[in-house]
C-alpha cells in the first residue's frame, strides 16, 4: 500500500513504517490465530514463540524474544525462557510481535438501536448476534482481536459490551463492561438528562441512607411518644400499631424498588469500581457543559471525542476535568485542520503532552476503516505523535479504557485469559 | 519546523486557560510584577504610569504604536494577564525586586481569604481615554472592578494586591456593544445549556467589541470559553404580530380584554370594600394563562417588539399605543423619518438599520423608502434609537462590513446622516441596554455595572480602529495580539520594520520559510506588502 503525498518529516522512512506496520499486525493476527488452534489441542499445551522483536508496550522492546503461551494465556516473555521440550515452537525470527490491537469504541454488526433518554442498565447481550459475513475475519486480519462494543442510540443507551474476534459465536467471549455510556453531544438536551439522572440517583442514595439510620433514631421516638399521644383508652392499640410503625421501615427498601435504570448510577455515585461512566462529546464545547453539569459530582468515567469536529479540542487540552494521568480519552485518529487554517492538527499528541491516557477507535464502524486503522496510525507518527504512544494507544490503553488491562494490551505474564 | 503550528496556536490560546504549554510562564511573571506594583501605604504611589497622564486630544493622534511610551514594557502581551480566577497571576512574582512587599502582604492575605467564602478576583484598567457614553470622557482613570462588576472609577485608585491589570494607556475604552436581535453567536434559549462556547462566531463577535447579545427573547453574554455568566436577564420583552387583518383584531380585542377586567375588577374590590356581597368577582381569563403577557404589556411591565418598516404600519403602531398606553419597540421602522413627531409623541423606541435601502414608489405620492437620515431624523425628534447591522450573525463572507462584526460602522453610517456621534455611540451601547430594559446591568461605564469594555487603539467610529481587548463579566476574553485572525492588522507592538521601496515594480524577494514564534499564522514578518 502507498500513501501518496504527505509531506511530513519523521525519522522513520515512510515505507519502513508501513513495513513495520504490517509485520507486526501479522504476527498479532499469528498469536490470535494460534489460540484456538490451542484451546482444540490440549489445554496444557506450551506454544513458543520465536520472534525478531517482542514490542511488550508494558516494557521495554525485546530483541530475539521468545513469548511462551500456555492454556491461553503468556507465561514468560523474555530474550531466554525455559519451555517444556514437547512444547510446540513457531520460528517467526523474522517478524516482530505486538499485543493484538483493541477498539474500545464501536457499533461493528450491532442493530439499529433508537434508543434515547437513561436506559443505563440495558445491556447488549440481548440483542447481540454475532455477523455471519467473515467481518469478524477481516478484523483479525486487520490486528484486531477485542471489540468495545458500544449502544448505539442518544442519551443513555446502555452498556458497553466486550467481543473477541477469534470466536464471535460462542457466548462465552462475551463480557458485559460496567461502562455506562453517556451521549453528551447536544448539551441542551444531554444536560438536562444528566442533572435529573444525577439527581434522581441521589435521591436514592438518600433514602437508603435514611432507611438504614431509622430503626436507631426514629423508631425509638416514635415509640416514646405513642403513649403520649395516645392515652390509656385503648391499651390494647399499643402493641397493635407497634407492628404496623415498625413495619414501614422494614418493608421500606421493598416498597422503595428502585428504578433499574438509576441501578447503574447509583453504583457510580457510590464510586463502585466496576462501573465507570463513558462520556462522549462531540467538540471542545461539550466539555465545559459537562463540567457545568458535574461541578461537585464524583464518579469514574472516562471521555470519548466522536465524530469529525474535534478540531477545537485544543481549548480543553488543560481543563481540569480532563488534564491529569487519571483521564482516559478516546480519540479518533484524524487529523483535521486547524479552525480557519490549513495546518493539519495532531489532537492525540496534544492530549498525550498535556498529560491524558489517549486511546484510538477507527474512524468509523466500517471494515475498511478498521483495516485503515494502522495506516492511520502512521500518518500520527509523521506528524509528531511518538509511535510508542501510538502503539500504546490502540493495545494498553485501550484496555485501560474497557478496563481489562490486567488481562489484555501488553505481552508480559498474565493471570487471565486471552 | 512542524511544531510551528502546535507552538503558535498554544501561544494564542495559553491565556483562556492559565497554563499552556506553549505559554511562557518564567517570562510572564516578572514582567506581571513589573505591572502588579501594589500601592504600599507609606508612600501611595500613583498607580497611572506617569506617560499615561491625561493628553491633549490634539496633541496625540488615535493612532498609537508610535506614541507608545517607551516605559512601558514591549512585550506586554505575553504578559497580559490571563483570566482565569484560579491561576491567581499577582500570587506568582515571588521573584525579583518586587519580592519583598509581595511576599510581606501575600500571607495575610491567604489568611484572611481562608473561610469558605471563595476569593474576590479584581481586575482592573489603567489608564486610557474613558467613555462611559452615560458621562463625558475621562482621562487618566483607573476601573476597578470586583468580582465581574465596577466597584469604582478615580485617579490613583488604591488596588488590592492581587489585582489583575490591563495597562490601557493610549487606548479609548469602551462599554461593551450590545447587539440586538442576533442568531447563531450564542446558543438559542436557554444560552447557557445550548451555547457552542468554543465557536469561531463566538470569538469574532468579541473581536468586534460585541459582549452581550439580544437573543430571542433573551439578553446573554458572549463568554468565550466559558458558560458562567452567560445569562444576562430571561424573558425580556412581548413578542407581537401586528400585521394581517387577523393580527391586528386580535392583539386589539385581548387588550380590550384586560382593560375591562381591571375595570372590572377596579369596581369589585371597591364594592366589595363597601360592604355589598351580591357582586361576583370578574373573570380572570383575560389575564391569565396565555393572556399573562397582554397584563404585563398594559401595566408597563414589558415592552413589546414588533417588526415594522412601512409607514403605514407604524402610523397603527402608533395608534396602537396612543389608545392602550403601552411601551413598544419597533425593529426596522425603515419609514420611521416620515412620521417622526408621530412617533416621538407616541414614546415608541426604534431599532434602525441605517444602511437600509429602499426605493420609492413614484406612483404614491408620499413620503416613502429607506433614508440614510432615517437615525438622525428619529433621534431629533425624541426617538431612542439604537443601531444595528443588517445581518443577525457573523459571517466571513465576501462582502464584511454587514454583519455584527461591523455594528460600528452601521453606527458610523448613522452619524452619516446627521445623527450626533455620541448619540450613535449611544445607540449601540446605553440606548440599545435602555431599550432592552437590561441598563441596570451594561450599557455604560458606571460603579454598579457590569465589567464589560472594549480597549480599542481608537474613536469606535472610525473605521480603522479596532479591539484590542475585549472584557467580559471582568475578565479578559479577546486579545487582539493573540488572535490569529487580526494579529498582523497594525500590531500593537511595533516590531522592526524595514524601509519601504521607494519605487514600483518592486524587486523580487523570495519568501522567507516562516519561523515558529515570529509573525502571526502564516509567519509574516510585516514586510510582504512593501
Amino acid at each position: 500500500m502507498r500513501v501518496e503525498p504527505v509531506h511530513f518529516e519523521s525519522k522513520m522512512h515512510p515505507r519502513r513504517a508501513m513495513w513495520a506496520a504490517h509485520w507486526t499486525a501479522a504476527l498479532a493476527l499469528l498469536i490470535a490465530s494460534a489460540q484456538p488452534a490451542l484451546a482444540q489441542v490440549d489445554d496444557e499445551a506450551y506454544i513458543v514463540v520465536k520472534v525478531k522483536k517482542a514490542i511488550t508496550i508494558s516494557g521495554d522492546e525485546i530483541t530475539d524474544a521468545m513469548i511462551v503461551i500456555t492454556g491461553g494465556k503468556i507465561e514468560a516473555v523474555g530474550k531466554k525462557v525455559d519451555y517444556p521440550s514437547d512444547s510446540y515452537v513457531i520460528d517467526a525470527s523474522d517478524l516482530v510481535a505486538m499485543p493484538g490491537m483493541i477498539d474500545p469504541r464501536t457499533s461493528i454488526g450491532l442493530p439499529r438501536l433508537n434508543r434515547s433518554g437513561n436506559q443505563s442498565h440495558k445491556k447488549l447481550t440481548d440483542v447481540y448476534y454475532p455477523p455471519d459475513d467473515d467481518t469478524y475475519e477481516k478484523l483479525l486480519e486487520s490486528g484486531y482481536v477485542l471489540l468495545g462494543l458500544n449502544p448505539p442510540g442518544g442519551g443513555m443507551p446502555g452498556q458497553m459490551l466486550l467481543q473477541t474476534t477469534h470466536q464471535p459465536k460462542e457466548r462465552e467471549g462475551l463480557k458485559d463492561a460496567g461502562l455506562v455510556r453517556v451521549v453528551f453531544t447536544r448539551p441542551a438536551m444531554d444536560k438536562r438528562l444528566l442533572r435529573e439522572t444525577l439527581k434522581q440517583a441521589q435521591a436514592e442514595i438518600d433514602k437508603e441512607k435514611e432507611a438504614t439510620s431509622k430503626p436507631t433514631t426514629t423508631s425509638a421516638p416514635a415509640a416514646r411518644s405513642q403513649p403520649t399521644s395516645q392515652p390509656a383508652t385503648q391499651p390494647t392499640s399499643g402493641p397493635a400499631s407497634k407492628p404496623a410503625a415498625s413495619k414501614p421501615a422494614a418493608t421500606k427498601p421493598a416498597a422503595a424498588k428502585v428504578r433499574p435504570e438509576l441501578e447503574p448510577w447509583i453504583a457510580l455515585l457510590k464510586k463502585d469500581p466496576a462501573f465507570a461512566a463513558q462520556i462522549e462529546f462531540a467538540r471542545a464545547s461539550d466539555v465545559i457543559h459537562f463540567a457545568d453539569v458535574v461541578k461537585d459530582v464524583e464518579f469514574n468515567r472516562t471521555f470519548a471525542f466522536a465524530g469529525f469536529e474535534i478540531s477545537d479540542v485544543h481549548n480543553v487540552v488543560d481543563h481540569a476535568l480532563l488534564g491529569g494521568a487519571d483521564a482516559i480519552i478516546a480519540l479518533p485518529p484524524n487529523l483535521p485542520n486547524m479552525p480557519l487554517t490549513v495546518n493539519p492538527y495532531n489532537p492525540a499528541k496534544r492530549f498525550i503532552e498535556a498529560g491524558c491516557t489517549v486511546t484510538l477507535f477507527p474512524l468509523s464502524d466500517s471494515v475498511q476503516e478498521h483495516e485503515r486503522m494502522r495506516e492511520r496510525l502512521a500518518l500520527l507518527v509523521r506528524n509528531g505523535l511518538p509511535r510508542g504512544d501510538a502503539l500504546k494507544a490502540v493495545t494498553l490503553n485501550a484496555a485501560k479504557y474497557l478496563k481489562i488491562e490486567k488481562e489484555y494490551g501488553s505481552i508480559e505474564k498474565r493471570s487471565g485469559p486471552i | 519546523m512542524r511544531y510551528c503550528w502546535l507552538i503558535l496556536f498554544g501561544l494564542i490560546l495559553a491565556p483562556t486557560f492559565g497554563i499552556g504549554p506553549g505559554m511562557p510562564r518564567e517570562e510572564s511573571a516578572p514582567k506581571m510584577a513589573l505591572l502588579a506594583q501594589p500601592a504600599p501605604p507609606p508612600k501611595p504611589e500613583p498607580v497611572t504610569q506617569p506617560a499615561t497622564q491625561p493628553v491633549p486630544p490634539s496633541s496625540q493622534p488615535t493612532t498609537f504604536p508610535t506614541t507608545q511610551p517607551t516605559t512601558r514594557p514591549t512585550s506586554q502581551p505575553t504578559s497580559t494577564p490571563t483570566s482565569k480566577p484560579t491561576t491567581a497571576p499577582a500570587s506568582q512574582p515571588t521573584s525579583g525586586p518586587t519580592s519583598a512587599p509581595t511576599t510581606s502582604s501575600a500571607p495575610a492575605s491567604q489568611a484572611t481569604s481562608q473561610p469558605a467564602k471563595p476569593k474576590d478576583r479584581y481586575f482592573a484598567i489603567v489608564g486610557g481615554r474613558v467613555h462611559p457614553v452615560s458621562g463625558r470622557e475621562l482621562t487618566g482613570m483607573t476601573i476597578l472592578c470586583k468580582n465581574g462588576r465596577i466597584q469604582a472609577i478615580g485617579r490613583d485608585l488604591k488596588l488590592p494586591d492581587d489585582t489583575e491589570k490591563l495597562d490601557a494607556s493610549g487606548f479609548h475604552i469602551y462599554p461593551g456593544l450590545i447587539a440586538c436581535n442576533t442568531r447563531g453567536l450564542v446558543g438559542s434559549e436557554p444560552p447557557e445549556d445550548t451555547t457552542n462556547v468554543f465557536a469561531t462566531s463566538m470569538r469574532l463577535a468579541n473581536a468586534g467589541g460585541i459582549t452581550t447579545v439580544i437573543v430571542c427573547n433573551t439578553a446573554a453574554k458572549v463568554t468565550y470559553g466559558s458558560v458562567d455568566g452567560i445569562l444576562l436577564r430571561k424573558d425580556l420583552f412581548v413578542g407581537l404580530r401586528y400585521r394581517s387583518a387577523a393580527e391586528r383584531r386580535n392583539l386589539r380585542d385581548s387588550l380590550e380584554a384586560v382593560r375591562k377586567y381591571l375595570r372590572d375588577k377596579e369596581e369589585f374590590d371597591r364594592k366589595t370594600a363597601d360592604g355589598d356581597k351580591d357582586i361576583k368577582e370578574p373573570n380572570n381569563a383575560a389575564v391569565t394563562g396565555g393572556n399573562a403577557k397582554f397584563l404585563q404589556l398594559i401595566k408597563k411591565e414589558k415592552a413589546a417588539v414588533i417588526s415594522a418598516d412601512s409607514r403605514t404600519e407604524l402610523i397603527a403602531l402608533c395608534e396602537l399605543v396612543e389608545e392602550f398606553g403601552i411601551r413598544m419597540v419597533v425593529r426596522g421602522a425603515m419609514e420611521g423619518w416620515t412620521i417622526p413627531d408621530r412617533l416621538g409623541r407616541a414614546g415608541i423606541e426604534a431599532i434602525v438599520t441605517p444602511r437600509r435601502q429602499s426605493p420609492s414608489d413614484d406612483e404614491l405620492n408620499q413620503l416613502q423608502g429607506g433614508n440614510i437620515e432615517n437615525a438622525a431624523i428619529l433621534y431629533n425628534h425624541g426617538v431612542d434609537v439604537a443601531v444595528t447591522p443588517s445581518a443577525f450573525g457573523i459571517s466571513l463572507d465576501p462582502f464584511a462590513g454587514r454583519d455584527l462584526q461591523h455594528i460600528p460602522m452601521e453606527a458610523a453610517y448613522a452619524v452619516r446622516g446627521g445623527l450626533p456621534e455620541s448619540a450613535a455611540v449611544s445607540a449601540v451601547t446605553l440606548t440599545a441596554a435602555k431599550i432592552h430594559g437590561i441598563s441596570d446591568r451594561v450599557g455604560s461605564i458606571e460603579v454598579g455595572k457590569d465589567a464589560d469594555f472594549i480597549v480599542c487603539d481608537g474613536r469606535i467610529l472610525e473605521f480603522f480602529t479596532m479591539v484590542h481587548w475585549t472584557v467580559v463579566n471582568g475578565q479578559i476574553v479577546y486579545d487582539k495580539e493573540q488572535e490569529s485572525l487580526f494579529s498582523t492588522i497594525r500590531p500593537r507592538v511595533p516590531t522592526t520594520q524595514p524601509e519601504p521601496y521607494k519605487f514600483w515594480p518592486r524587486p523580487f524577494k523570495p519568501r522567507k520559510a516562516p519561523e515558529p514564534g515570529q509573525g502571526g499564522r502564516y509567519g509574516r514578518t510585516g514586510d510582504e506588502g512593501r
